[in-house]
């Protein structure tokens, strides 16, 4: 009898005490999208991006929603200033009737400034954090303003961050850009041989936006999001881009293609082109120390279906495939030549060329690691492309070849 | 001296109960946080730590056993006072079943730290140890045979969790970050074998256990089985956390384990995404045994040291003075972590392996055994 | 019937004993009486006199003059002896009565010269084709074969009585179980009677090692009861037990079999059944050959069988009379199924209040567009929708079959649709609800069912107090309970843990019947094998004996 007494006032205390950790499912707002630029006089600028769940969320409403008549916008993105970023992030919640909530989040923006100025201070409170989840936050540098960036309309994913979301998702359409996890990020960062890169994020001018005649205004919205290149960092400090032929020459080496085009020129007629779907490729690099000094060659494998052919070109003879085959791991080669160079340029090792050299050499790594960023643009490159064409699609010939 | 045969206590078990037994006390807490202990001194050899740890954890483990053979109707508690003498017996008995409260508290204090880091920071730590050990001390009422029972289907899920977890991030374990191999030479790896090699000792519950086992011929095999179950699951999580971060962010976490589940990606089906809080829910499960084998082990080890029938009089108070003591013992996360990674492996292989040979030892020399020819 | 009548004696008796307190004079006073039956019920001590008319005297007086406890005199043969038929109007067969006693007796009988044995004998000899004569020898047993539904005989100057078997009360057919309905298999169902359930147990199970023991318990309803096993498959010990048990009860009445399973069970304050309930004879079969004893009430199609432990809850007969791989699917069906009954509403509290992370954005979105405008927490919503589902269950149980409906509909109008509509509650929440309502019927076992239902509530509490870490603590604790439970000495998780290796393949799936050779591990330890090794079917020309190509 006392036991039971016992676990009644138990449970009553439970009742008295309770759910301090409860926060209703509509309590919260859902933040999608951050990026944090650096402020006037040293303070960090927030900009969360919150759903609206009324315009959003589908089904049955339930309720009275008042103002639901008023046609809402799908999201509204915060700002808030702060001498760090939890105190950007509160300051916001002064304006917020909802508790800001990161879980959710999968964009991470920096602006140019903020990179440039380095982001290790930012990135302690990122990793610390209980709610983000490093390995599905995708971390980018925004060309211009990330307020403008995040705020650019669109019809059919309304929010940008569902936007980027999805761009994301489809990356292996060109493998053109570099977005990369937090996580990974992060894991660069603590490397001594490798530097992080990130994804580069603009708002371009959009040619769909033409004012027709007898319109006012344009339909179409003037600016449009893009995701293009890579951005490179040196320690936790960007140091510069890389466009998009580059950044897909990081992304070979780095074994992060996962499809995209390639565009050679076609051979037997001047100025004709061929093009080939990669369907999947594997890079590896094998460090050599020769007398002239480190060695880094990197082997890839490729392989690509024949997706369009301008020439004319019997593609039905496998010696034509032979030498397509050649000249499309030229143009790879090429590829991820320019993003070496302009890599060394740079001085950031975004490829994890010393971290294979110290795989490779761990004796000789300790010797030079302090010297590494240093010895990096000197180092010599050479590439090894073997590149298949497995399939060409329905047709053997193109249509104007006479048989 | 007091009469050596063991207590009320109903039911006996099978030798694989007391695998189960025996496996439940090392795993919840070490798959936790044997990666960070480990990768910060191996870097990304620690799987190699692991294996050298394991072979340590046999010898205890074999240490244990060739000591609890010789009295089979006694645990420690109840023999040591036969070895050593009456006091110098009864101050080894002791600390054994100090040990047992006191990895007891220490696992409150753990569970309540990742509790509040990672899913209730406005909860207070207090709640968690309550509730954590009013169920431990449910079960310990309960008995020997229902704490094997639960354990072995608690067991089952946290294993199969485990599994679960790392084939979902199978794909983004990469080798190279294993590589170099042996970059710093044995020495980091012998020391990052230290810690896990303390948690493989926790095997030695057996020298409780073992009056209890009705089939005592197959416990030398279950205890190996129960290492080598316990080495997989070390293995698992320390390449999984490793391969999927690298050693020297993975040195960092706090509680790899948990940031491994966090890492889940998944394009192809993104539900499974962020799903770290049923992860939880296993875990706490896993937890739950850890407290409860230790729990148990101690307050049958009290019973017996203080000549006591039944040990069920004992189960309040000494969760009252567990939980005391365990609100009072670490100021904060740091210092907690700090004790879990270099002194707390040292006390515990002081306990289950220096104690346990001493005592083989003198047993050896005096002759002193209670086994029927 | 019986009921009735000893209701009213019982009532009759204690006024007589109001007035004639403290008299103690004999079997005629009605006070005695009253002594003797309330209080200890000791009619043996009255025999039956050689003077049927006191014997009639007494009988009405014990049986309180009541209208059905007819007493019909008659002459032997036409003046050779006086003769008195007593028997319960309604319990016993009109046409057996008239036909098989009164009409040999009163017209057919001529004396047998020279007389062989009593008076008593002859008539049995020749004039009494019933097949079951017992004599009786005191009141005790005249009431009781009377109440049993026979017809005693007493004859003038014989102090024996004969009685002979003639029940003929009206008992259902045995139809289809309403509880437990199968697509295929048997359609019979335990009915009231007792000696039909045991008819169609004898049916299935055609061994004279089918062992049923019967016994007699309840002080004042008498009910039988039937203890019934395999000989060589139960194990000794287990009978014992509950022939012990039931031993052990001492009440005044068991009117249902449920009475027996509050008083045979091991741990009274549990919500899960430690036995299993079924009207189903192909289930308590296949459970018997299983090692089960199975305990037969008189008066209710129910009948148990124990031990019942968890896995057997989950069991069904029909798993097995369909394609296995159906059985396979259903099982797993039925463990989910289980699984949401128990967890759904307290897991959907403790995501959507506080792992908000766990749903995916799109969906989160839907919730809480669903959620905006819905006054209460979600776990209050949860509660008092699950409480307003049980409160339409329990009606549509009660209801009567017409208004049943209406009431169906209005709960589903109502609670389905206007309270989305008016905001009260989410509509995620009327599809949580509903599924956990839906799932909880998978269960074979209704008692099983029935503990979850409750157990669903506390759940809840939990996951609104402490999220999913209360969830598990809830999960654990109903585990820990389990570890330590058991249904007449057998675990109660017993097949689940510890491992055997052969009770899996009857666990979470069925595996084909060729497979299964053993019987549950810890249930039949001495008498494992069921079955030829072996049975695989294979096409004729693989058969190692050879056959026809």
């Amino acid at each position: 009898m006392k036991r039971r007494m016992l676990i009644i006032l138990v449970l009553l205390i439970c009742l008295n005490a309770g759910c301090w950790d409860l926060r209703e499912v509509e309590d919260l707002g859902y933040v999608m999208a951050m990026a944090i630029d650096s402020g006037p006089q040293g303070k960090i600028r927030l900009i969360a991006q919150v759903p609206n769940p009324r315009v959003l969320g589908g089904g049955q409403r339930g309720g009275i929603t008042p103002g639901a008549s008023i046609a809402a916008k799908p999201y509204r993105n915060y700002e808030g200033t702060g001498s760090t970023i939890f105190d950007a992030l509160r300051e916001i919640s002064r304006e917020s009737s909802r508790r800001l909530f990161f879980a959710q989040n999968r964009t991470l923006i920096f602006s140019e400034a903020m990179a440039e100025k380095g982001v290790g201070g930012v990135l302690d409170f990122l990793k610390r954090s209980v709610e983000i989840r490093h390995g599905l936050t995708m971390v980018f540098v925004a060309r211009g303003d990330p307020a403008k960036i995040l705020d650019i309309p669109n019809p059919h994913a309304t929010v940008p961050a569902l936007r980027i979301d999805d761009i994301v998702r489809w990356r292996g359409q060109t493998s053109r850009f570099a977005p990369v996890p937090l996580s990974r990020f992060l894991e660069t960062l603590s490397l001594e041989g490798q530097e992080p890169y990130a994804g580069v994020i603009e708002a371009a001018f959009n040619p769909a936006a033409q004012v027709r005649e007898g319109e006012k205004a344009a339909l179409e919205p003037p600016l449009t999001l893009r995701l293009t290149g890579a951005a490179l960092f040196r320690n936790d400090r960007m140091v510069g881009f890389l466009d998009e032929t580059e950044t897909r020459g990081l992304l070979w080496v780095l074994n992060e293609v996962k499809g995209g085009q390639i565009v050679f020129p076609c051979p037997g007629q001047e100025g004709k082109k061929a093009t080939i779907e990669i369907l999947r490729a594997n890079a590896k690099i094998e460090p050599e120390i020769t007398e002239d000094g480190i060695i880094m060659t990197v082997k890839i494998r490729e392989e690509g279906n024949l997706v369009e052919v301008e020439g004319p070109l019997d593609t039905s003879k496998p010696e034509v495939i032979k030498e397509l085959d050649r000249l499309h791991a030229a143009a790879i080669g090429n590829e991820v030549m320019a993003a070496v160079y302009k890599a060394q340029e740079l001085g950031s090792d975004a490829f994890g060329f010393g971290e294979a050299f110290r795989r490779k050499f761990p004796r000789e790594w300790k010797k030079i690691k302090r010297d590494w960023p240093e010895i990096f643009p000197g180092i010599e490159v050479r590439v090894q492309v073997v590149a298949h064409i497995r399939r060409m699609g329905m047709t053997g010939k193109p249509p104007f070849l006479a048989p | 001296m007091g009469e050596v045969g063991p207590m009320r206590e109903e039911g006996k078990i099978s030798a694989y109960q007391a695998m189960v037994y025996q496996v439940s006390i090392v795993l919840a807490t070490a798959i936790l946080f044997v990666p960070a202990i480990t990768a910060k001194h191996a870097k990304q050899d620690a799987w190699i730590s692991v294996i050298i740890a394991c072979f340590f954890g046999s010898l205890q483990v074999y240490t244990a056993v060739s000591l609890a053979r010789r009295f089979p109707d006694a645990s420690v508690v109840q023999y040591a006072p036969l070895i050593l003498g009456k006091v110098p017996g009864k101050v080894v008995g002791f600390v054994y079943l100090f040990y047992f409260f006191y990895v007891g508290y220490f696992v409150l204090q753990e569970f309540s730290a990742l509790m509040c880091s990672s899913y209730m920071p406005r909860t207070p730590p207090i709640v968690f140890m309550l509730v954590l050990s009013l169920l431990a001390v449910y079960a310990a009422y309960g008995g020997l045979e229902v704490i094997c029972r639960m354990s072995s289907i608690v067991l089952t899920v946290v294993l199969a969790t485990m599994v679960l977890v790392v084939l979902l991030i199978i794909k983004d374990i990469k080798i190279w970050r294993f590589l170099p191999a042996l970059e710093n030479g044995l020495g980091p790896i012998l020391l990052g074998a230290i810690p896990p090699g303390g948690w493989f000792g926790e095997t030695a519950v057996l020298l409780m256990l073992y009056p209890f086992i009705d089939n005592k011929e197959k416990v030398v095999k279950t205890s190996f089985l129960a290492i080598l179950i316990l080495f997989i699951a070390m293995e698992m999580v320390v390449i999984g956390a490793v391969g999927l971060v690298g050693p020297t962010e993975a040195a960092c976490f706090l509680f790899p384990t948990f940031n491994m589940a966090r890492l889940i990606k998944l394009e192809a089906l993104p539900i499974l995404e962020r799903q770290d809080a049923l992860f939880m829910m296993i875990w706490v499960a896993g937890m739950l045994i850890k407290l409860t084998t230790f729990f148990f082990a101690g307050v049958l080890g009290l019973a017996q040291w203080l000549n006591v029938k039944d040990y069920r009089p004992l189960i309040l108070p000494s969760m009252a003075i567990m939980m005391a003591l365990a609100v009072q013992a670490w100021e904060n996360i740091a210092e907690l972590f700090a004790f879990s990674g270099e002194v707390f492996p040292l006390t515990i292989i002081f306990v289950n392996f220096i104690i346990t040979i001493f005592l083989l030892i003198t047993a050896g020399i005096r002759h002193i055994s209670t086994r029927k020819a | 019937m019986r009921k009735r009548v000893v209701k009213k004696l019982h009532h009759l008796i204690r006024n007589y004993a109001y007035k004639a307190a403290g008299k103690n004079t004999g079997p005629d006073d009605m006070d005695w009486i009253h002594q003797a039956v309330v209080e200890k019920y000791d009619l043996e001590r009255i025999p039956i006199e050689a003077d049927l008319a006191t014997n009639i005297k007494r009988l009405k007086g014990i049986s309180g003059y009541c209208p059905d406890f007819i007493i019909r005199q008659f002459e032997i043969g036409g003046g050779i002896g006086e003769a008195a038929a007593i028997f319960l109007e309604g319990m016993v067969e009109r046409v057996l009565l008239n036909e098989n006693l009164l009409k040999p007796l009163m017209i057919h009988y001529r004396p047998f010269k020279p007389a062989r044995g009593s008076f008593l004998d002859q008539i049995l000899s020749v004039a009494l084709p019933v097949d079951v004569v017992k004599k009786c020898v005191n009141l005790h047993e005249v009431i009781d074969h009377v109440l049993e539904g026979s017809v005693v005989l007493l004859v003038d100057g014989e102090s024996e009585g004969l009685a002979l078997e003639a029940a003929g009360f009206k008992t259902r057919v045995p139809e289809e179980p309403m509880t437990e309905a199968v697509v295929r298999g048997s359609r019979e169902g335990f009915t009231e009677a007792l000696h039909t359930n045991i008819t169609l147990l004898r049916r299935r199970l055609k061994t004279p090692n089918l062992v049923l023991e019967s016994m007699v318990l309840g002080r004042i309803s008498h009910t039988q009861v039937v203890v019934g096993y395999v000989r060589g498959l139960a194990a000794p010990e287990l009978v014992a037990e509950v022939r012990e048990r039931l031993k052990r009860i001492d009440i005044d009445g068991i009117l249902e079999s449920n009475y027996l399973e509050e008083l045979l069970r091991d741990h009274p304050l549990s919500p899960f059944p430690q036995a299993i309930t079924t009207e189903r004879p192909d289930r308590v079969a296949a459970n018997l050959l299983e090692g089960r004893v199975a305990i037969l009430t008189e008066n209710t199609p129910f009948v148990l069988i124990v031990p019942g432990e968890l896995v057997a809850h989950m069991q069904s007969p029909e798993d097995f009379y369909h394609h296995f791989i159906l059985g396979v699917f259903i099982r797993l069906l039925r463990w989910c199924a289980f699984a949401v009954s128990l967890l759904l509403p307290s897991v959907y509290v403790a995501v959507t209040t506080f792992h908000q992370e766990m749903i995916p954005i799109r969906l989160l979105l839907n919730i809480v567009a669903a959620r905006e405008g819905v006054p209460f927490p979600a776990v209050v919503e949860a509660l008092v929708m699950e409480i307003a589902f049980e409160i339409l269950r329990e009606a549509g149980v009660r209801l009567p079959r017409a208004v049943g409906q209406a009431v169906s509909i209005v709960g589903a109008l109502v609670i389905g649709e206007a309270a989305v509509m008016a905001g009260v509650v989410s509509p995620l929440m009327v599809i949580v609800v509903a599924l956990t309502g839906i799932s909880s019927f998978l269960s074979p076992s209704f008692d099983l069912a029935i503990s979850i239902r409750i157990l669903r509530f506390p759940m809840m509490f939990l996951a609104g107090l402490l999220g999913l870490f209360g969830v598990a603590t809830g999960m654990l604790a109903v585990l820990i309970h389990l570890a330590g439970l058991r249904s007449v000495g057998l675990p109660y998780l017993a097949g689940l843990t510890p491992f055997h290796h052969d009770d899996w393949k009857d666990l979470f799936i069925r595996a084909p019947l060729w497979m299964m050779r053993r019987r549950p591990a810890e249930l039949s330890e001495n008498n494992r094998k069921r079955q030829a090794s072996g049975l695989k079917p294979e096409p004729p020309d693989r058969h190692p004996q050879g056959g026809t190509i």
